[in-house]
């Protein structure tokens, strides 16, 4: 009769090879999650402007939003902006811009920053760095004046953008129509010292805020006592007093409210984790 | 306790003081049924550490098991998950704060 031996070192050694990859992945999804909800310093003001000042009516206010701030995965981005509240450009910049946008029920007027495609205006495109300009208008919801505005952005008229489309962000053209910043007093603060200015690792661009969001990383799996996992990781210190502010945020103190984003990332994640986790420990792959 | 803040207390609030707030609220999605998951974390904060403890360890042990009604939902658990790692802080005057406090999930479906 012979004898059969069974060597179940092979398959263990391929559970935890494929158990560590399955980590792996689950923990980079994570760090996604996370970051999607990790907080980044707002430098803009984010409330209503009053959009004009030659109306005969009352203008309505209108609320800006800057895309890159956290849906898009962009903090803010240095050196935008160019025109002063006539429309005429004050410096000529090159570069990296910022991507502006202005919604409001109905409408997206966007434009977006250059180097990438085309130019706006055909009149003097050099004087304004290149950019992408694009409109949108939804059809029926817009007034004659609002239609004026975008299509002049459309257009690529640059004499007549409005300049609210347009906030400058740097040296004196902070202010903008009415005496109103674009930013807010901390982000005006912020741009002046520099010292939230974070280089993306991901693009190399230099923008203000996101590096805590930036700096979250996940390790390597490791096994330990038949455990494999993997950390995700949020160290970020601040570059004055050397402090671990990522626990201020999610945890909050007594000055200042908390800002979660470790675990609801982690809430997030956990579909992830499973199906990751399933799939590289699937049966029926080779060994 | 001399009040119960959300997210964090007004500059002159007195000693101990309780804040939550809102960590993750998942919807989990069974079929025709939904459950919802509610992540809170609630800080006691005090003068005393001893009494920032007794406090938390008070408040941990009333909302243990706690039913809470929800219209359209029944109450699955509310447990407290974690013990907060929370350091002394220092207010204005640059007298001590100690914060105590963890985080409670309450799951109904």
């Amino acid at each position: 009769m012979a004898e059969y031996a069974f060597n179940p070192e092979p398959i263990i050694q391929y559970i935890e090879r494929q158990a560590a990859i399955g980590v792996e992945r689950a923990a980079a999804i994570a760090v996604v999650n996370i970051q999607k909800h990790a907080p980044v310093r707002k430098i803009f003001r984010g409330t209503t402007y009053r959009t004009s000042k030659r109306g005969f009516r009352e203008p309505k206010p209108r609320r800006l939003t800057f895309e890159g701030d956290d849906r898009r995965g962009h903090a803010n981005s240095l050196f935008p902006i160019l025109v002063n509240r006539t429309g005429r450009v004050k410096t000529t910049f090159t570069g990296d811009f910022r991507r502006v946008s202005i919604s409001r029920p109905g409408h997206l007027a966007r434009l977006q920053t250059g180097a990438h495609e085309g130019t706006i205006g055909e009149s003097g495109p050099a004087a304004f760095g290149r950019f992408k300009a694009t409109s949108y208008s939804r059809e029926g919801s817009e007034s004659p004046k609002d239609l004026a505005v975008f299509s002049q952005v459309k257009g690529g008229k640059v004499r007549k953008v409005n300049p609210l489309t347009l906030h400058p962000l740097s040296g004196e053209n902070l202010r903008v129509q009415g005496g109103k910043r674009a930013v807010t007093a901390r982000g005006k603060f912020e741009i002046r010292t520099g010292r939230a200015n974070f280089r993306s690792p991901d693009d190399g661009v230099v923008r203000v805020g996101g590096r805590l969001r930036g700096e979250i990383h996940a390790t390597g799996a490791v096994m330990r006592d038949g455990i494999v996992s993997a950390l995700v990781v949020s160290a970020t210190k601040d570059p004055e007093t050397g402090r671990l502010y990522p626990k201020d945020q999610e945890f909050g103190n007594r000055h200042n409210p908390p800002h979660p984003f470790m675990r609801p990332g982690l809430h997030d994640s956990r579909g992830a984790l499973r199906r990751e986790l399933k799939n590289a420990l699937r049966i029926g792959k080779p060994l | 306790m001399t009040g119960i803040h959300e997210g964090f207390a007004p500059e002159k609030a007195d000693y101990p003081f309780l804040t939550y707030s809102l960590v993750a609220g998942p919807y989990e999605y069974n079929w025709g049924d939904v459950t919802l998951i509610a992540q809170i974390d609630a800080t006691v904060y005090s003068r005393n550490p001893v009494e920032a403890d007794n406090l938390d360890q008070a408040l941990a042990t009333w909302l243990s098991d706690q039913s809470f009604p929800v219209t359209g939902q029944t109450t699955l658990l509310c447990r407290r998950t974690t013990t907060l790692p929370l350091s002394p802080d220092q207010d204005d005057e640059g007298e001590k704060v100690y914060p105590a406090g963890g985080t409670y999930e309450i799951w109904t479906y």
